[in-house]
């Protein structure tokens, strides 16, 4: 300071106060720093009359007309009298957003679950058999729900380690291993698909298709599409081994295993458009609505039934009038849940949530998505309309069927580092960049590592 | 109390010559002044320290990151690393690549433009306006831009060529195994540039004009002034920009993410995505810890030992 004046007008700031300001600013500091997790720690005080659900897009986060306007929160308001908080991300992001939460006790009060992405996650959700038996008597489970999806729910009870317990509810069930295609590129090129029975006719389709110019299969580089890829054609390659190999009754490097990955690489390399290993999902789904290719086999579950009650009016009127569906040869179809509605442990608005999974699974929300979309449901009570399609003949009547008996060959990818692996090696296979063999190594030795509560 | 003994806040205040009535931080003889830094140096042990060290603890678990349980395991999770991940040697060799690729365009490109412009062109304003602008946009918009424009379907830079009457240079972007690193790897630099032209050429600026008259007087003119003058009086930004460049290289992640998620298989994945990808996705959070702190330990020793190269060149000019 240069100017005296200055020194003697301006108070020097007291040891006093210089600690005093120290002490309060180190204190704000500590009580910023700590007062979230004092916040979660705390009762939540929830809103009354608020449900917050966190999920992907399925067709059970979603409520659309027939002209596809999204109506599920005012549906949910006027069911049920409750304000829904949805926050979707991607089937991949999902897995991140829940780490980011629920082990720190945060979180939402109901997950629309995945079962490839929620393993570790299913110890954060809450029994439900208390408020189901409440609801629908003792005998809740084989009263209201599938024999399929009753198959799964137990599965999820040995993930947790605590058998017959319900940790979710099941919604819409899908049907995988069957692909969209144009009628009038088959049609063009007599290819019947009721003659369709065996890969090889498969193939040959392809081959035709793709010799009169036309990309046969457009495919995406989504891991659910990969795995569903893989599961299809495991029935074609080594039927009926998936099972085996989760249980340890056989390896993923027996020579049929190792097969499937050979297969895949066929089928993307020869017969999906370009660059398909790494096309993005709804990009793929654009390019099959604007006919890029005659087939598309992005997902082979039912989300995308979706078709019949799409946004998009052209894609719409295609479903119902120019899109056919077949089983793929060999893949007997595999019936699973494509997702669960399942509370947070840590919610404190258990019973808003409650209502708001039981809209879902067997209420007016289940429903709706029966009847608009088709979609089948876990539920038996609930009964998917009739597509107007050739779906209902090629597709529905059997597997419908299987879905409810539970006659239907257990298939699902039961461990996550199973799954991981799996679509994470294809990429590397169709690209040239690991053999089959290499592949089929790295999956096995990822069950042999991490999951081996499933051996028998 | 000795003069040793007084604290810089003790100055302005007359100190009490009683010894009874000393304070509590002056019978102790507590530096005050560390009060002042407390709130720092708490923060910095809270959200810097102890993450670290939690790290590094991890890394000697098989832990998923969830369960209340975990595995000791020792060294497993670095010996694996080290022996038999073929995702992880990829990984390196992309961070290696991203490094000396992305800072030797990023470094040359960078000095050459910021020197053209730091001359006296015609709208060099707008020339400058034009590069920079790429900074200013944010990365997830600059990743689904370009992501768009990689489409093998109609996406543009394959439009180009082909209208270039390029089509042997028509590629899958990010398909391509051989070639999406590079393709993501382009998208960096060139998002990168302006920042490295302007810093470059504030560096510039603050060479004296005169020192340029008088390499003129003695002959220099042209690219010799570039080579002989701008060159060595901008070394100490060079340095700097090198470290911080390295740095970023090898912590490369948004890019890869938004563009290529690291795929076809591991093909362009970099370390800090496969740390993401094994701890939040396929929950392996000790062996990610492990890969974190091989991460640290590489971009520390590499960071010193540039530095020490660096200071040796800088000595060299000076």
């Amino acid at each position: 300071m240069s100017s005296s004046k200055h020194e003697k007008t301006e108070k020097p700031l007291s040891r006093r106060d210089f600690l005093r300001i120290a002490a309060s600013t180190t204190a704000a500091t500590s009580i910023a720093a700590i007062a979230p997790g004092m916040a979660a720690a705390m009762p939540q005080a929830q809103e009354a009359g608020t449900v917050s659900v966190w999920g992907w897009p399925t067709q059970l986060t979603r409520y659309l007309d027939e002209s596809g306007t999204e109506m599920i929160n005012e549906k949910v308001l006027e069911d049920l009298g409750l304000t829904l908080e949805l926050n979707l991300v991607d089937q991949p992001d999902l897995a991140p957003k829940l780490k980011a939460a629920l082990p720190a006790g945060t979180g939402p009060d109901v997950v629309t679950t995945d079962f490839d992405v929620m393993g570790p996650y299913w110890q954060f959700m809450t029994a439900l058999d208390g408020f189901a038996e409440v609801e629908w008597g003792g005998n809740w489970r084989t009263d209201v729900f599938s024999d399929t999806a009753l198959s799964e729910m137990d599965v999820v009870a040995g993930i947790v380690e605590r058998p017959g317990e319900a940790f979710y509810l099941p919604g819409n069930m899908q049907l995988l291993g069957w692909p969209y295609y144009w009628i009038s590129d088959f049609e063009a090129h007599d290819i019947d698909v009721s003659t369709m029975t065996t890969f090889d006719a498969f193939i040959s389709a392809c081959d035709t298709l793709k010799a009169a110019g036309i990309t046969p299969i457009i495919g995406a580089d989504h891991p659910a599409s990969l795995a569903d890829w893989f599961k299809s054609l495991v029935e074609v390659a080594a039927p009926g081994k998936m099972a085996q190999v989760q249980y340890g009754e056989a390896m993923f490097t027996d020579t049929d295993m190792v097969e499937t990955f050979n297969l895949i690489s066929t089928i993307f390399n020869e017969y999906m458009q370009e660059g398909a290993i790494a096309t993005e999902t709804g990009a793929s789904f654009d390019s099959f609505h604007s006919h890029g290719g005659a087939m598309c086999m992005t997902f082979t579950g039912t989300p995308f039934f979706g078709f019949l009650n799409n946004e998009n009016e052209e894609v719409r009127n295609n479903m119902r009038s120019n899109y056919g569906t077949f089983q793929m040869p060999g893949a007997k179809g595999l019936a699973s849940t494509d997702a669960g509605v399942a509370i947070v442990d840590a919610s404190q608005n258990k019973d808003n949530a409650w209502l708001y999974v039981k809209w879902a699974t067997t209420g007016n929300g289940a429903m709706h998505a029966a009847e608009v979309a088709a979609q089948p449901f876990g539920a038996k009570a609930i009964q998917p309309a009739a597509t107007g399609t050739d779906f209902d003949t090629n597709l529905g009547a059997p597997l419908f069927e299987a879905l409810q008996s539970g006659d239907n060959v257990f298939r699902r990818i039961l461990c996550a580092d199973v799954y991981n692996a799996i679509t994470n090696v294809i990429p590397g296979v169709v690209t040239g960049q690991i053999t089959a063999e290499i592949a089929a190594a790295d999956v096995q030795e990822a069950f042999d590592r991490n999951c081996g509560q499933w051996v028998r | 109390m000795s003069s040793d003994n007084l604290s810089v806040s003790s100055m302005t205040m007359p100190i009490t010559s009683s010894a009874q009535h000393k304070s509590f931080w002056k019978r102790y003889k507590i530096n005050s002044g560390l009060f002042f830094v407390l709130p720092a140096v708490f923060m910095y042990l809270l959200f810097v320290a102890w993450p670290i060290i939690s790290t590094i603890s991890s890394s000697f678990f098989d832990w998923d990151g969830i369960s209340i349980e975990r595995e000791f395991i020792g060294l497993k999770n670095y010996i694996d690393l080290l022996t038999r991940d073929r995702a992880f040697r990829m990984s390196v060799t992309n961070n290696v690549l991203w490094a000396v690729i992305s800072i030797s365009v990023l470094t040359v490109v960078g000095f050459l433009v910021a020197y053209m412009l730091n001359q006296g062109l015609r709208l060099r304003n707008l020339y400058r306006t034009l590069i920079f602008l790429p900074t200013t946009a944010s990365l997830v918009v600059i990743g689904f831009t370009w992501e768009f424009m990689y489409r093998t379907d109609g996406g543009i830079v394959n439009q180009i060529l082909t209208f270039l009457g390029l089509e042997s240079w028509i590629r899958l972007w990010l398909a391509d195994a051989g070639v999406t690193i590079y393709a993501v790897m382009l998208v960096g630099i060139w998002s990168a540039l302006g920042s490295w032209v302007v810093i470059y050429l504030a560096a510039l600026q603050g060479i004296p004009q005169d020192l340029y008259d008088s390499a003129a007087v003695d002959g220099a003119t042209g690219i010799r002034q570039m080579i002989h003058l701008a060159i060595p009086l901008t070394m100490s930004t060079t340095r700097a920009l090198l470290i911080l460049g390295f740095i970023g290289a090898i912590n490369q992640f948004g890019l890869v993410y938004l563009l290529s998620r690291g795929g076809p298989y591991h093909a362009s994945e970099v370390m800090a995505y496969q740390v993401y990808d094994l701890a939040f996705k396929t929950n392996h959070t000790g062996y990610a810890s492990a890969l974190s702190v091989v991460l640290l330990m590489i971009s520390a020793v590499v960071t010193v030992i540039q530095l020490i190269l660096l200071r040796g060149r800088a000595a060299l000019f000076g």
